[in-house]
């Protein structure tokens, strides 16, 4: 079997999947999103992201605002399906949350909240062929949604990108070669 | 019908477009005294003065330079090449829509400038390698010039423009009048020596281009900032608002006119000349007209064609100057989706400070000699960059949360190499653009309708490029090397030409060797649709050089009573 009857199985297999799960899985994914309710969730969102980014010696994803810019993401720049994926992941988390922690994400320590997250970044297999496949079927998936709003949000923010990383606003000259330290941080434009 | 409002004016010549072609020959007509209206159907922009968002911050925008949905929908061709940052400087599908008989992107700059202020800026000169293949394959027709016929017009061009590159010494790609080139860093320096050991025909060396590494002509240099397409306030790199069009106008010879629709050029069967425009007020729908004694239709590639199409009358009922029924056709775009990338795991205590907004050429080494024969014709280059990973390529690949997933994500990663091959494309001849018969622009215009696809040679080039990409990184040590093919339409590299060609023949080619119409004689097309074959290097300063060589003819042609 070569690579391409492989997909066409995998997909075949989704196809019945979802015929199986019916008509409540199509309407679940293409639904109207329930854009209201990230409004709700800003506060967690913004846990979230502190925990993917959190503040050290330089500052988090918190003081960096990026709660604003991933429900500003979700909201203008992901495509139905996604932001559906994206609302569904933050119920599941706030369940899962509950289930196995008995409290809520906000009331629970720094190192619960990386188990949560890591839990969830692991849910969605290894397998890089599946996951593309399943993203293209179903959308993108809320674990890598959140994290890569988080980054891009913290990275193009005033305090990530000055503080966080380098920010060369007028660089006047280009140095082909420099020798740098261990704590040379990575500029935050290219 | 509307009123046609007889513009009182009269001028020495028309030139039809302020692109980066539009902006040289209103720049040379003007210092040669021609009183010259430079017409553009988009918005003026100022240099400077209109560049919004040249000094901003990412954080400044409301997406932080990302698309939004609604964006993606409507535009998607506009959304392809532009952001936040820039989008003011490419046209709207919406308002601009255009049938694609096979996907194509038509990126489009509809404003005073054109696309000159968004364009790649890679200056590489045509040779006689390119010159003579028509001819020597029985491809399509001969181009009507040679090397010697344009490589003054290359200097002069050169000179005005501010080029910033290395001398190679390579018969294939001419050396030109150079600015100290930009420099290579550090893992590009590497692949470079691995290619000067390893590959006998082969060299990697630094971009030519327009950005400046000096001060010229009161502009620049060039402070590395990479920012060019929103418009360099510092005026760093070349584009008709921050050079030619000022000097136009320094003349006193210079009238623009933005919002100026073209719609046909008007024919006189009696004087058998070109005697005018007709124009569409882009806001007001008005109809004006404008005399002139030359015109130049520097309008791009596509919309020259569709002018051209539809100026008919009862000499040109196809088109004017269309007796060899090629206006229109040969349409060609360079292919640059595939190509191969890596990353190189050492020099981990080196970096680099500032953004160059170029990167690196491997020239083309393809059919030129012996031992460099592939099983297609013509050949291609790499164009490439090196850098170290960023938070941009690792969001999504490195694992983890919190603080040691930060601090692995705000410090310098991997060295790594993309590069992708730019290719030559065949002239077919059913590779073209026409004028619906049905459907109109909001301007009353009649719709074009592209229809090109990539064949056999280019598929072949793409094939051979994602290998020798792959094996010159393996060679050099790289890991995880990767090749891709993007598969994107034609239109991609936003390099379309041939629409009008060059030839010697008018019974199969539309312009003379001088982009003088061969029917026509005061008209003169000198943007990308005069090319008879495509070559692989960027062609912009191949028109602009064009440009300049037509416009010394047709004011020496018009001083000796000719025009």
């Amino acid at each position: 079997m070569n690579r391409r009857q492989v997909i066409y199985r995998i997909l075949g297999f989704s196809a019945v999947a979802i015929s199986g799960a019916g008509f409540w899985k199509y309407w679940s994914i293409y639904k109207k999103p329930d854009l209201l309710y990230l409004m709700n969730k800003k506060s967690l969102i913004a846990e979230i992201a502190e925990t993917i980014i959190p503040a050290t010696d330089t500052p988090g994803a918190k003081m960096a605002k990026v709660e604003d810019f991933i429900i500003k993401m979700v909201k203008d720049c992901t495509a139905t399906k996604s932001q559906n994926n994206f609302i569904k992941g933050l119920i599941d988390l706030e369940d899962y949350t509950k289930q196995n922690y008995n409290k809520t994400y906000i009331s629970c320590n720094a190192n619960e909240r990386e188990s949560i997250l890591t839990h969830f970044e692991n849910a969605e297999g290894s397998n890089h062929l599946i996951r593309k496949l399943k993203q293209k079927i179903f959308g993108d998936n809320f674990f890598d949604m959140f994290k890569s709003y988080t980054v891009i949000g913290y990275c193009t923010s005033e305090q990530g990108a000055t503080k966080g990383l380098s920010y060369d606003y007028l660089p006047s000259t280009f140095e082909a070669c420099i020798t740098i330290g261990n704590k040379q941080k990575s500029w935050a434009t290219k | 019908m509307i009123n046609i409002i007889k513009a009182s004016a009269s001028y020495d010549a028309i030139v039809i477009g302020s692109g980066i072609t539009g902006g040289w020959a209103a720049k040379e007509l003007c210092e040669k005294g021609l009183k010259t209206l430079l017409l553009e159907r988009g918005r003026d922009i100022h240099h400077i003065k209109d560049y919004p968002t040249a000094n901003l911050n990412p954080w400044d925008f409301e997406y932080r330079l990302n698309n939004t949905t609604q964006e993606l929908t409507e535009n998607p061709i506009r959304s392809r090449t532009s952001d936040e940052s820039d989008r003011m400087f490419f046209a709207s599908d919406v308002d601009h829509p255009y049938i694609q008989q096979k996907p194509f992107n038509w990126v489009r700059g509809y404003q005073v400038g054109g696309r000159s202020l968004i364009w790649g800026r890679q200056c590489y000169r045509l040779s006689d390698l390119d010159f003579e293949a028509n001819i020597k394959e029985g491809i399509s027709i001969d181009w009507p010039i040679r090397y010697k016929d344009i490589s003054g017009w290359y200097d002069y061009v050169e000179r005005f423009i501010g080029v910033s590159g290395k001398h190679e010494n390579l018969p294939h790609l001419p050396d030109g009048c150079y600015q100290p080139p930009m420099e290579l860093n550090c893992i590009e320096k590497h692949l470079a020596s691995s290619i000067k050991k390893n590959e006998e025909h082969r060299l990697l060396t630094i971009a030519r281009v327009a950005n400046l590494t000096r001060g010229w002509n009161g502009r620049g240099p060039c402070q590395n900032r990479n920012l060019c397409t929103r418009g360099c306030p510092y005026g760093g790199y070349f584009s008709s608002n921050s050079a030619t069009i000022p000097a136009a106008a320094a003349t006193g010879n210079l009238t623009i006119r933005p919002f100026s629709i073209v719609r046909e050029i008007i024919y006189d069967e009696k004087l058998e000349r070109a005697t005018g425009v007709r124009v569409i007020d882009m806001n007001t729908h008005e109809e004006l007209e404008f005399n002139s004694r030359i015109i130049f239709v520097n309008a791009s590639t596509i919309n020259t064609a569709a002018i051209l199409l539809n100026s008919k009358s009862s000499r040109f009922p196809n088109g004017m100057g269309n007796d060899s029924e090629q206006l229109g056709h040969n349409l060609m775009d360079h292919h640059s989706s595939s190509g191969a990338s890596g990353v190189y795991d050492g020099y981990r205590d080196e970096y680099y400070k500032g953004r160059r907004p170029c990167g690196f050429l491997i020239p083309r080494f393809r059919n030129i000699g012996n031992g460099t024969q592939a099983n297609f014709l013509r050949g291609y280059n790499f164009q490439g960059r090196g850098e170290r990973e960023g938070w941009q390529e690792r969001k999504d690949s490195l694992k983890g949360v919190g603080s040691k997933f930060k601090e692995q994500l705000t410090k310098p990663g991997q060295w790594s190499v993309w590069m992708g091959g730019w290719g030559e494309c065949l002239p077919y001849f059913d590779n073209k653009i026409a004028l619906s018969v049905n459907d109109k622009d909001k301007w009353g215009l009649p719709l074009v309708e592209v229809d090109f696809s990539f064949r056999e040679n280019e598929h072949l080039m793409m094939e051979d490029i994602k290998q020798t990409g792959a094996s010159m990184l393996e060679e050099a040590g790289f890991k995880g090397v990767n090749t891709f093919s993007y598969n994107t339409p034609g239109g991609s590299t936003v390099h379309e030409m041939g629409t009008a060609r060059m030839g010697n023949d008018p019974k199969t080619s539309v312009l003379n060797k001088y982009n003088q119409m061969h029917a026509v004689k005061n008209l003169f097309v000198t943007d990308g649709s005069c090319m008879t074959s495509s070559a692989c290097q960027n062609p912009s300063l191949t028109y602009m050089a064009l440009t300049a060589r037509a416009c010394d003819y047709a004011v020496s042609e018009m001083k000796k009573g000719n025009l």
